[in-house]
Parts: C-alpha cells; structure tokens; sequence
C-alpha cells in the first residue's frame, strides 16, 4: 500500500506523489502518467542479412506515437551502386504505395552536387548509391510524422551518409517528402527498385512518446 | 542512465497568433533541447518565426542570424542567409490548409548558459500548394548572438492568423 493513497492526488508525469506499489507503478505507466525517462522508444530492430530483397515494418504504433524516428546503420545491396529506398502501406503491408510520393533532396556525389525533385515519385529515396560490401555501406536517420493521422498527409524528413561502389565517390543526401494520399499508414518498407538485389544492413525505428 | 530523450512539456494551443512555451530550459538541467512541433495549423499561407525567452520576457532584439535552405519539388532550391533579425525567421511553414502541416524538429544548443551563445539546428516536411501537390522543406541553422541564459522560446505565425491548433513537444537530451 502506498502512503498516499494514489488516486487521491493527481498523477502526472513529472509530477507522481506518494509512495507507491509496483502494480500501482504499472497502472500509471499504462496510463502514460508514470515519471520515466527514456521518451525515443525503440519500438523495433531488424536485421537483414542479405537473404531477401525488401524489409518490411508492419503492426506500427501509430496510436502510441504521432512521431517516428528510424536510423538505417550498415545497408548494403548485393548488386553494385543501387539506392536504398522507402514506401509506405496502409494495409499493414499487403501492400504498399507504388505512386505519390513527393520529395526532394540535396544530394552530393564525389565533387558534385545535385537537387532531386519529384512530384509523383514511386518510393522516397533515402540513401545514394552504395556498393555491394560492407566497405561501401550507407547510413540514414529519419523523422517520421503524421503516419497515423487518417486525415493528414505522412510527412518525412532525412539525413544520409554513404560510399558508392569500389569507394568511388563519398555520397550524403538530406530532404523531405511527403506521400500525397491521405490516409493512415501503418506499416512501411526498405526496398530497391529494380527488385533483385538483397539487402544487408540495420534498421531500428523509435516512436517519440508525449504526455498531455 | 541511458542517454534519451526526456520530456519535459507539451503544449497544446488554438485561438492566438503567438505562442510561448516559458521556462522550458531553465527549470531542468540540460545542455541540449529538441522542440518537436507536432501539428500547426492555420488558414494562411506563412511560415512560422520563432524567438527566443529570457527572465525579461520575448527577445525581439535585433541578435538572430539564420542560414536556410528552401527546399521545393517544383522549383530551385533557395539559400537564404541574415544577420541581426528581431527572430529566427520561417523556421517552418505551410500553405495554410487544415491537413498540410508535417512536422519540424528544432534541436537547441546551450540554451541556459549564461556565458554561452544559443544555437539552433532544424529540418522542417509539409505541404506548400494543395493545387499543384507541392512540397516545402526546409534545412536550417541559427544563432542568437547574446551570451545569456535563455529560459524558453515564442513562436509566432507570420501572417498575423491564429495558430488552430498548434502543438509542441519539448525534450531534454541527456
């Protein structure tokens, strides 16, 4: 038993009174009043270890987080020089959007620099060009907003950082996009658009947790 | 502790052109803050501006600099760089509609030391023009050239209409 009974004084985050069970712990936790540290939850890793061609995030949070975090660590193709992209779904995956994406980028390449544009793009492109080993990787982190809004748009913004092919050229992008349809989406994939090379590298998404 | 995100306010707010979140900073122990805008909403075309707070209340003194990158899918990309401006100018923006608005991430540096510059980092996703299906974006770096604690921030709707609603999270980064 606590001391002070918890219901008898207002519970909120940052501001928990009282001594209190573990049951008690949990029932605030569950309530999203319970004062933890730690707000950029992961909510999943996955590896993928070069035995498939897309990897998909399925069963997202959206109800939990309004704003996602993903960090790509390490993503190779098998086949030389291909960009590392993204689509999302509406359906947990069966299937996912192959129009509507609008996007654009600064890209740098070896000593050039370049914008990327689109209006009705087929996927968002996350990272340049990589090589095929685990020398030529690259790496992302991205902001995800709006996923779960089934009257909003989703809303992307990214940073990247990678080494094309045979270390030709040391690539970054960084953009934003949006996928013009309004709807929820609730499930997303890491894909390659000529659909034959697998894919190697990590991928982890966090949810940004809020408290009203 | 493992190092995270910890939250430390959300502000939800409609029916007024300015907004300030007061002593976010100050009242917790942080080098390093993120302001996450959630949702902005508003029925005219305008960026958003943002100042910063300190214990004499809004600084709309003439000590922000910016460099922004306007990034569009429809045209070029635009460099905008100023010194000496009363706010940290279209920090974000939208073309006004009820569902346009992405998301921006503020992340701000050395905020309540009072020996230290305030710094800030943003990228900013949202829709520009509903008609043509456009999309703004936005890279941006600034200052605030006075080496004093800053205790929170105001933003403030560029075309003088009302935030309906606006939302925003702030985190320490320990």
């Amino acid at each position: 038993m606590s001391y002070i009974p918890k219901d008898a004084v207002t519970q909120a985050f940052r501001s928990n009174k009282g001594v209190l069970t573990p049951n008690q712990i949990i029932e605030l936790d569950n309530e999203n009043k319970f004062t933890k540290f730690g707000q950029l939850e992961l909510v999943q890793t996955q590896t993928a270890s070069g035995s498939a061609n897309v990897l998909n995030f399925i069963d997202l949070p959206i109800d939990t987080y309004n704003t996602f975090f993903l960090t790509m660590t390490g993503v190779f193709y098998s086949t030389t020089n291909k960009l590392i992209r993204l689509r999302v779904s509406a359906d947990n995956g069966s299937t996912f959007g192959s129009t509507a994406y609008v996007q654009c980028y600064k890209q740098a390449s070896g000593s050039s620099f370049s914008e990327g544009k689109a209006t009705n793009d087929s996927y968002i492109n996350c990272i340049p060009n990589v090589g095929d080993e685990l020398g030529e990787t690259g790496h992302c982190y991205m902001y995800m907003y709006q996923l779960g809004n089934p009257n909003k748009y989703s809303y992307f913004t990214w940073h990247s950082t990678s080494m094309s092919s045979g270390g030709s050229n040391y690539e970054m992008s960084f953009g934003s996009a949006f996928y013009n349809v309004e709807t929820a989406i609730n499930a997303f994939q890491i894909m390659e658009a000529t659909g034959t090379p697998n894919l190697t590298g990590t991928f982890s998404l966090y949810g940004l947790r809020t408290y009203s | 502790m493992a190092s995270n995100l910890e939250f430390i306010s959300r502000t939800e707010a409609s029916g007024a052109v300015n907004v300030s979140v007061e002593n976010c900073f100050n009242t917790f122990d942080y080098d390093h803050y993120v302001i996450n805008i959630e949702d902005a909403q508003f029925s005219a075309r305008a960026g958003i501006n943002m100042r910063l707070i300190n214990s004499g209340g809004v600084i709309s003194a003439t000590k922000y600099d910016r460099a922004q990158l306007q990034l569009r899918n429809d045209s070029s990309f635009t460099e905008t760089r100023n010194s000496d401006q009363t706010s940290f100018t279209t920090i974000s923006a939208t073309s006004g509609g009820l569902d346009e608005f992405g998301g921006t991430w503020i992340e701000v540096f050395n905020p309540t030391i009072a020996s230290a510059f305030t710094f800030v980092t943003m990228q900013h996703s949202s829709y520009y023009d509903t008609v043509t299906g456009d999309l703004l974006g936005y890279k941006y770096i600034g200052v605030y050239k006075e080496a004093e604690a800053v205790t929170g921030f105001q933003l403030i709707q560029g075309s003088g209409v009302n935030f309906d609603p606006l939302i925003v999270n702030v985190f320490g980064v320990s």
